[in-house]
């Protein structure tokens, strides 16, 4: 029953979206109130039946119902109940409804916080949020539908989910990645509608803040859970490799942060709409590129979910609408939005406009990267576009940002007075410069980029420090100074503080971490990076879904054992798949890392090892996580609360196109 | 910025419709299929055991003066085991030499699955190791060379010969070979 | 008549041959000079495996992965430089196997789109800029 149910639901749902894509926006063309007063229920009933088929996919899945096509193709009835939970994202198909669940809860967040908002564009942000919607439901329902049977000869026990996705990190990177990727949706329809409006002012910027801000700070976990997870799981210590998959995610990242900055003149300001709305129209764009080019099969990575043609097509299409329709409106409505350029050269509005024009080009570094090989591939040559390439031409812009991180936050608006800074400026800049010359000369080697990095990481840091006291020089006493500053300003603060100890992070471990590939044998040791690794044991064990080889190593530091570790090598029984599980200790400057590789002897007694060093790779996911908590610690500000107290500004009674 | 009347608009929907359609042939191409870059090269160097023959070495050399179709196989191939009846009927064309090149194999397994499933080839070549594959750019069994009196590599075909592809694809490239191109 | 290089080659196969692997995959590529292991790592990360889904050889267990690394391992401690490595898995394989794409005439938009972009993108900025120039002063 449940499957029937959940079935049914989505077909309601698809007709629920083209009924929100419909309906509001006509009434707000043909002034009919009742018609523009169906968009709050759509939406309503929209998430109420997505959940509930949520709910009926997550509990076939949970009672072992293989008579589901899917559920048979990615479960097992030995598979642990957290992940049998967690498979119902762990494919395309259900990821999918996973996707449109989140998709709704956007949808109907904004239909019940946005009650603020003029009528008019209430209704129309509706739905087109509505089409977009219309487009994901028909997606699933008609090419990728997961309650699709195996009857009439169902299977008597599941393929099961496949062993690298059984991990917690399964269980939360997808739902933040896509509460991220559909986020962007949000600011999206309201860029679209202002264009349908042919207006766009201030109050709606900060209307659109805290979305934007929300869906940046879930994308950021999401990419740093999938990086932190690859990292754990594949076992061969690497944390980003520039695949296809992983740029897929930091496109709209990268478009999103710009966006984001954007988002603060205009609030701000009340300029730079012409920015706020293409970045608008950009991130979410660039979020279904993703999509499209991770399930279309065109491009080939690790992470590609079963390619099928037929689905390829129906995306491409539904990105050709959507996109070409922003471009559309974009090309020949944005003129009404223009603004003047109300700042001189030194300003914060100026360093911002030039964080946009940076953040822009780092998006199209990485959009070129990934494409390149599919253009050159349709003129006839194939080649690889890889790592080394994204790793030479990606930091230029980004040291450049870096750079005017340490500036920026300081300016004032419109106009800025350089004389009263210069001078604590260049104090930082010494300061920082030294600094990073005593870490690198404590830390053995020196390295250029190293020693850049960790300076600009400084630069940044001192700087958002003396920001703060600026800004709270009139108060006396510390309590006094802090209650002073507005959340939002925190969260900015914290926020970039993230990024340069990502940043430090990425450096220090690129340079400094240690690998290597050694054969052992029980009973011997090996001296690592002032480390001693000694294989003690080597047992066979026996889980709920797997059968594995355990191989003991005791570490030493300075002659004293520190702990053991114990890495596997796992049977899982139903897929008959071999994984190696690597053996991680982990502290804020070092990971110790082993994973097994192959078993070279009959008795498993004699392995090949992977035995890594990490330096300080913690930081790169602990900046994200800074990141994403000082982009929610500044939603909260209470400029953002006001907001529903008070009205929007009303420019449009009965503006059409 | 400016608007500069209707050609920005024109180039930027120009563009996005070039990558409209790009992406849409890419859809469903074979993402694993590499072509050969050996394809007008002569073939490469070597000196390999024959792997019926005790004693007997070939080298580059025997490919001269005959038109060769070399086939890469080995008894772990699963396809091959699909692929390798083909080739009694392909044997029938006096036109061509088959060379079978026996990929990464165990000497014993290999003998046996010509014995089961017959030995349809002139001679076969015995790459225990793969470096023979490597020179040839092979990433996989089965793959077919077609190589020239010349000894230069015409065409290489990723996959199971099917009569299709044996009729639509290397036939029309032989007779070409044959008149003396 | 051989030249030298053939004979090298014909001695270099047979010596493959007579001390061939036996099909057993042993991933462990020992190097005394820390630097030819610095220079396995760059090059196994830069080699594309030919017929995984996006990995490079430092990652990929496939066989043919196995047979390429045991090759640049060998290639190392015949003193070959890294041009000449990359140079022959490129000739057998095709600009595919090279994750640093070259910079040759038909990759020149590849290396300098990003800059072409950031200068088009600055003029036209600036050009903007010293056009609507409108501050007012307090």
């Amino acid at each position: 029953m449940h499957a029937e149910f959940g079935n049914y639901l989505i077909v309601l749902a698809f007709f629920v979206t083209m009924a929100l894509a419909v309906f509001p926006m006509l009434g707000t063309f043909t002034n009919n109130m009742s018609l523009v007063g169906t968009a709050k229920p759509l939406t309503i009933i929209l998430f109420v039946s997505l959940l509930i088929s949520f709910s009926c996919l997550a509990y076939g899945f949970l009672v072992d119902d293989f008579t589901i096509a899917y559920v048979a193709n990615n479960s097992n009835s030995l598979l642990p109940d957290r992940y049998k939970f967690s498979a119902v994202w762990g494919a395309h198909e259900g990821s999918l409804l996973l996707w449109v669940l989140i998709l709704s809860g956007w949808v109907l967040a904004v239909a019940l916080l946005g009650k603020n908002l003029p009528k008019l564009s209430y209704a129309r942000i509706l739905s087109v949020l509505g089409m977009i919607s219309c487009g994901f439901v028909s997606f699933m329902l008609f090419t990728s539908n997961p309650f699709e049977r195996t009857l009439p000869f169902f299977p008597i026990d599941g393929a099961d989910l496949n062993p690298l996705l059984q991990d917690f990190g399964l269980i939360i990177h997808p739902p933040l990645l896509y509460m991220g990727y559909v986020g962007f949706a949000v600011s999206f329809a309201f860029a679209i509608t202002a264009l349908i409006e042919g207006e766009w002012n201030a109050t709606w910027a900060r209307w659109t803040r805290p979305w934007t801000i929300a869906a940046w700070a879930s994308l950021t976990l999401g990419i740093m859970l999938g990086s932190w997870w690859a990292y754990y799981e594949l076992g061969w210590g690497g944390w980003w490799f520039w695949d296809p998959s992983e740029n897929a995610s930091f496109l709209p990242w990268l478009s999103g942060t710009a966006l984001m900055h954007s988002l603060a003149v205009t609030d701000k300001r009340n300029s730079f709409k012409g920015w706020t709305l293409a970045l608008s129209l950009a991130t979410f764009s660039l979020s279904l590129l993703g999509m499209f080019l991770i399930r279309s099969g065109v491009l080939t990575s690790v992470h590609s979910f079963a390619s099928d043609p037929e689905r390829g097509r129906f995306i491409l299409i539904f990105l050709a609408i959507v996109v070409g329709a922003a471009l559309i409106l974009f090309l020949f409505r944005s003129g009404k939005v223009k603004t003047k350029a109300n700042f001189s050269e030194l300003s914060k509005d100026m360093f911002l406009l030039l964080n946009n024009i940076l953040f822009v080009s780092a998006t199209f570094i990485v959009l070129f990267g990934t494409l390149y090989p599919l253009l050159a591939e349709a003129l006839g040559k194939k080649l690889s576009v890889g790592a080394p390439y994204f790793n030479a031409i990606f930091p230029i812009p980004m040291v450049v940002i870096f750079a005017l991180l340490g500036v920026g936050p300081l300016l004032n608006w419109k106009k800025h007075n350089f004389s009263k800074l210069k001078m604590p400026l260049l104090k930082i800049a010494i300061v920082s410069l030294v600094l990073s010359l005593l870490a690198v000369w404590s830390l053995g080697e020196f390295f250029w980029w190293v020693f850049i990095g960790l300076a600009l990481s400084l630069w940044v840091t001192i700087s958002g420090f003396y920001g703060v006291s600026l800004a709270t020089r009139f108060k006396k006493g510390i309590y006094a100074k802090i209650k002073s500053l507005n959340r939002s300003f925190i969260g900015m603060t914290v926020a970039h503080i993230g990024a340069v100890v990502t940043l430090a992070g990425i450096l220090l471990t690129s340079f400094y971490s240690v690998e290597r590939d050694l054969r052992m044998a029980v009973g011997e040791s090996q001296e690592i990076a002032g480390y001693t690794f000694s294989m003690t044991k080597s047992e066979d064990i026996q889980k709920e879904n797997y059968q594995a080889t355990r191989v003991s190593f005791d570490v030493y530091q300075d002659g004293s054992k520190i702990l053991t570790m114990k890495p596997e090598k796992r049977l899982y029984l139903a897929s008959g798949q071999i994984m190696t599980e690597a053996d991680i200790d982990f502290t804020l400057s070092r990971d110790l890392y082993i994973a097994l590789g192959e078993a070279l002897d009959r008795q498993g007694n004699v392995w090949s090892v992977r035995i890594y060093v990490k330096a300080f790779i913690r930081l790169i996911w602990l900046g994200a996580i800074i990141m994403a908590l000082g982009g929610i610690f500044s939603i909260l500000d209470k400029r953002y609360r006001n907001l529903r107290a008070e009205k929007v500004t009303p420019s449009q009674v009965t503006k059409t196109s | 910025m400016d608007k500069s009347g209707i050609i920005k608009p024109a180039i930027s929907l120009a563009i996005f419709c070039l990558f409209i359609v790009i992406f849409y042939f890419l859809i469903g191409e074979d993402k694993t299929e590499l072509p050969s870059v050996l394809i007008d090269q002569p073939a490469p160097n070597f000196e390999v055991q024959n792997l019926t023959r005790e004693g007997v070495v070939h080298t580059q050399e025997d490919f001269k003066g005959k038109i060769t179709l070399l086939n890469v196989w080995a008894s772990w191939c699963p396809s091959c085991y699909v692929e390798h009846p083909y080739w009694k009927n392909y044997a029938l064309n006096k036109d061509l030499t088959l060379v079978g090149l026996n990929y990464r194999d165990k000497k014993k397994k290999a003998l046996k699955f010509l014995r089961e499933q017959g030995d349809f080839f002139h001679w076969n070549l015995f790459d225990e190791n793969g470096r023979l594959g490597i020179e040839f750019g092979v990433y996989g069994a089965p793959e077919t060379f077609l190589i020239d009196p010349k000894g230069k590599i015409r065409y290489r075909h990723v996959g199971v010969v099917t009569p299709e592809v044996y009729q639509n694809k290397l036939l029309p490239l032989i007779d070409k070979i044959k008149k003396g191109f | 008549m051989l030249t030298i290089t053939q004979t090298i080659k014909r001695l270099f196969m047979l010596f493959l041959l007579l001390f061939s692997f036996n099909g057993f995959a042993i991933e462990v590529y020992e190097f005394d000079d820390p630097i030819l292991a610095d220079r396995f790592k760059e090059l196994t990360y830069e080699l594309r495996c030919p017929k995984c889904q996006n990995q490079n050889l430092a990652d990929s267990n496939s066989e043919l992965s196995l047979d390429l690394k045991q090759i640049v391992y060998e290639k190392l401690k015949a003193g070959e430089s890294d041009e000449e490595i990359l140079l022959f898995m490129k000739h057998r394989y095709g600009e595919f196997i090279l994750f640093n794409p070259e910079m040759s005439k038909s990759n020149a938009l590849l290396w300098t789109g990003p800059i072409i972009f950031l200068m088009v993108f600055i003029i036209f900025f600036f050009r903007w800029y010293l056009k609507n120039r409108e501050i007012s002063d307090e």
